[in-house]
C-alpha cells in the first residue's frame, strides 16, 4: 500500500546486454518486498553490448536511494539516474 | 600437448593455474566429469582436494581464503551438486570472502528442459554471489575466469560462480589462453581528498572520548599495520566487530574487545560515551548497532568504507568517506598529527576493571574455562575457527586474537557446520600453524563427514567439541525472552564424540573435570595430528554480557536478569 511518505521515482539504468541482467536488478526490489510499478528495456541501437532500462517505482526516499545504491553496485549495471516524479 | 588439441576443461585449469591457485577443493559428478579430467590430462600443478561433501568443500575454501588472504577455489557438479554449496556462498558473501565456484552444468541443448541433474544454478545462485556466469561459448572461457578472480578479489571482496555446461568444458578451445590485463578492469577508487583527512585528524583532536571501530574490512584490505599505528598516533581506543577480531592485537592497553550483543561490557562502554566513532570497515550490522535510533546518537560518526552503498543503510554517518580502509589509514598516518586521550582511556580502564570477562565452574565445567585455557596453552598464537553460536560468543570473548587473518568465524550468515571444515581450510592455507577449530555439539554434527579429509590429508587441526547437549544459545533466548519453554533444543541422541573420532583414525579425549582442563589441552596442542576432544561442559549456562536484539545500548545486561524480559524486537 503507497504510504503518505512514498513518492514515485523514476529510476533510469544504463546496463550490460548480458542474459541475467533484468534478473539482477528485479532482485534488489524483491528481496526486500518492494513493488515494480512499471518496467521497460530497450536495446542501445548504436551499442548492442548495452542496454537502457527504465523502472518506476513507489517509495519513501531512503529506499529509494538504497535500492539506487545497491542496483549501482551490480557488475552489469553501470550507470543509475534517479528522479522524483509528480 | 599443443594448444589447438585443448578442450574448455583443459583451458579452464590452465588459467586457474595461471591465476595463482593452489588448491581446487571439490566433489564430481556427471557434469564435472571432464573438469576433474582435465587436472590430470593438463598435468596441473594445482591439487585437488576431495571432500565429503560440497557445503564441506565451500567452507573449507572460505577457511582457506580467510586464513590465506587469497580467493579459495570449488569445483562441484550440476544439479544437487550445486545446490549444496549454496549455504557456502551465503556464508562467503556475507562476509565478503573472495571465492571462486565452478559448477559443472548439463550439455547447452538441455538447459531449460529439466534433464538429469540440471539446475537453474545461475538464477538460484545470484542472490548469494558477488556475481555470477553462464557460460555458453567454449572460446569465452580465459576471459571470463580472468573477469570472475578480479570481481571476487577486488573492492569489496566476495563470492563469484561460473557455471560450466558439459559440452562447453569437453568442446574444442580455439581461442586464446593470454589475457591482457587491460580486458580485465578492476574498480578505480577516487583518492581522499586532502580536505576529508584534515576534517578526520581535526575531529581526532578535538574529541575528548573517540572509539575507532575496526571490522572485517580493515583486514580484507591488509590495513591492520597502519590501522595500529593510527590508532596509537591519535591515541585512541579500538572496538572491533565479530570479524574486525586480529585488526588490532587484543593483548594490547588500546584495545577494548569486540563490541555489541554480546560485546566487552568495556567496548560497549565505549560507544555508549563516545563523542566520535570513526567506523573502519564494518557494516554497522544489527548485531552492532542494536537499537538504530540510539547508536551513537551523540557520537561524531565518521564511516569508512570501500562500498558506498553501506553508507547510511544501517546508520546515517556525519561523514562518508567511500575509501579503501588501507588508502585512508595511510593517509591518516602520513598527516604525521597526533593526540592524547588519557584520561579518556583511564575511564574506560575504569569498566575494564569493573566488569571483567569472568567464569564460575560452580555449576559445572564452563566452556569459557576451556577458551580461558585454551586462549593462555596457545599464547594466543592459533589460527581459531568457530561454529555459531554460544561457543562462538565466548570464543570471540575469550580468545585473544593477536594477528591478522587468525580468527575465522561465519558472521553475517551465522552458519552452522562452518567452525571444522574452515579450520580444515585454514590449515591447508598455514601448514605450519597451529589451527583449533571450536565447535557446538549441534553445528559439529552438521559438518562432521570432513573429519574424514582432516584424518586423509593428516591436517595437525584441534577439534574442540564444547558438547552442552544442546541449542545452547537457542535455549538461552527461550530461556530468557520465552518462559524458558524449550522448544527444539535439547540434542538427545548425540553420539560418543570420541569413538565417532577414533572410527575416522582421528585422536580424541574427554574432558570432564575442570581439573584436567590445562593438562588435556597442554597434550593435545602438543600432538602432531589431528585431534577431536569432546568437552562435557555445563548445560544451561548463558552468556554476558548482552544487549537484546534491537535494544540500547543502555539495555545491556552484565550478569542474569532479575525480571523477565520482553520478546526483541526491531531485528530476530
Amino acid at each position: 500500500m503507497k504510504k503518505d511518505t512514498d513518492h514515485t521515482y523514476i529510476l533510469t539504468l544504463t546496463v550490460r546486454n548480458r542474459p541475467g541482467v533484468l534478473v539482477r536488478c528485479a532482485q534488489v526490489f524483491g528481496r526486500r518486498g518492494h513493488n515494480i510499478e512499471a518496467l521497460a528495456v530497450t536495446a542501445d541501437i548504436n551499442n548492442r553490448s548495452f542496454s537502457a532500462m527504465t523502472i518506476t517505482a513507489y517509495g519513501a526516499l531512503e529506499t529509494m536511494n538504497q535500492i539506487v545504491a545497491q542496483l549501482t553496485k551490480l557488475v552489469d549495471v553501470t550507470n543509475v539516474t534517479e528522479e522524483e516524479t509528480l | 600437448m599443443k594448444k589447438q588439441d585443448i578442450n574448455g576443461a583443459e583451458a579452464l585449469i590452465y588459467c586457474l593455474e595461471k591465476l595463482g591457485v593452489e588448491y581446487i577443493f571439490g566433489y564430481s559428478g556427471g557434469a564435472a566429469i571432464p573438469i576433474f579430467d582435465a587436472i590430470i590430462t593438463t598435468g596441473t600443478k594445482i591439487k585437488l582436494i576431495l571432500t565429503r561433501h560440497e557445503q564441506g568443500a565451500a567452507h573449507i575454501a572460505d577457511g582457506y581464503a580467510r586464513a590465506s588472504g587469497k580467493p579459495g577455489v570449488i569445483l562441484v557438479t550440476s544439479g544437487p551438486g550445486a545446490g549444496n554449496i549454496v549455504t557456502g556462498l551465503m556464508t562467503a558473501h556475507m562476509d565478503s570472502v573472495p571465492m571462486i565456484a565452478i559448477t559443472g552444468q548439463q550439455i547447452r541443448p538441455m538447459l531449460g528442459l529439466d534433464a538429469f541433474q540440471e539446475a537453474d544454478v545461475f538464477n538460484i545462485t545470484m542472490p548469494v554471489t558477488k556475481h555470477n556466469y553462464l557460460i555458453l561459448e567454449t572460446n569465452q572461457l580465459p576471459e571470463i575466469v580472468h573477469e570472475a578472480f578480479s570481481i571476487a578479489t577486488t573492492g569489496r571482496p566476495g563470492p563469484v560462480l561460473i557455471d560450466i555446461p558439459k559440452d562447453v568444458s569437453s568442446g574444442p578451445f580455439t581461442g586464446s589462453l593470454e589475457i591482457s590485463a587491460s580486458q580485465v578492469t578492476a574498480p578505480k577508487l577516487a583518492t581522499i581528498s586532502a580536505k576529508t583527512i584534515k576534517r578526520t585528524t581535526d575531529l581526532l583532536q578535538i574529541a575528548q572520548k573517540p572509539v575507532i571501530l575496526a571490522g572485517h574490512g580493515v583486514l580484507l584490505a591488509d590495513a591492520q599495520d597502519q590501522l595500529r599505528a593510527v590508532s596509537k598516533q591519535f591515541d585512541v581506543p579500538v572496538v572491533t566487530t565479530l570479524l574486525g577480531k586480529g585488526a588490532v592485537d587484543e593483548t594490547t592497553p588500546l584495545a577494548y574487545g569486540m563490541l555489541g550483543m554480546h560485546g566487552t561490557a568495556y567496548a560497549n562502554k565505549a560507544i555508549l560515551e563516545a563523542d566520535l566513532l570513526l567506523n573502519i570497515g564494518s557494516r554497522f550490522d544489527d548485531r552492532i548497532i542494536g537499537d538504530g535510533k540510539s547508536f551513537g546518537k551523540d557520537a561524531t560518526i565518521v564511516h569508512v568504507d570501500i562500498d558506498a552503498a553501506e553508507m547510511g543503510k544501517m546508520i546515517r554517518p556525519d561523514i562518508a568517506i567511500v575509501a579503501d580502509a588501507k588508502q585512508f589509514l595511510t593517509q591518516l598516518q602520513a598527516t604525521k598529527q597526533a593526540a592524547n586521550h588519557q584520561n579518556w582511556r583511564v575511564r574506560l580502564d575504569g569498566y575494564r576493571k569493573q566488569f571483567p570477562l569472568g567464569y564460575s565452574d560452580e555449576h559445572g565445567l564452563t566452556q569459557q574455562h576451556i577458551l580461558d585455557s585454551l586462549n593462555h596453552i596457545t599464547n594466543g598464537e592459533a589460527i581459531v575457527t568457530t561454529d555459531v553460536g554460544q561457543h562462538q560468543m565466548w570464543a570471540a570473548q575469550f580468545l585473544k586474537t593477536k594477528h591478522a587473518n587468525q580468527w575465522v568465524t561465519s558472521g553475517g550468515a551465522g552458519t552452522m557446520g562452518f567452525g571444522l571444515p574452515s579450520a580444515i581450510g585454514a590449515q591447508f592455507a598455514c601448514p605450519d600453524k597451529p589451527v583449533v577449530a571450536i565447535v557446538g555439539d549441534g553445528g559439529f554434527q552438521m559438518t562432521l563427514y570432513e573429519l574424514a579429509t582432516a584424518a586423509l590429508h593428516k591436517l595437525p587441526i584441534k577439534i574442540f567439541v564444547l558438547n552442552n547437549h544442546y541449542l545452547g544459545m537457542v535455549r538461552q533466548w527461550q530461556e530468557l525472552f520465552y518462559d524458558n519453554r524449550l522448544s527444539g533444543v535439547d540434542l538427545e541422541g548425540n553420539p560418543d564424540f570420541v569413538k565417532l573420532a577414533e572410527s575416522y583414525g582421528i585422536k580424541a579425549f574427554n574432558i570432564e573435570k575442570a581439573s584436567k582442563v590445562d593438562s588435556i589441552i597442554q597434550k593435545v596442542m602438543a600432538y602432531n595430528g589431528p585431534v577431536l576432544v569432546n568437552c562435557e561442559v555445563a548445560k544451561t549456562d548463558n552468556v554476558y554480557p548482552m544487549i537484546p536484539a534491537g535494544r540500547a545500548y543502555t539495555d545491556m545486561l552484565t550478569e542474569a536478569p532479575t525480571e523477565k524480559l520482553e520478546k526483541p524486537v526491531g531485528s530476530t
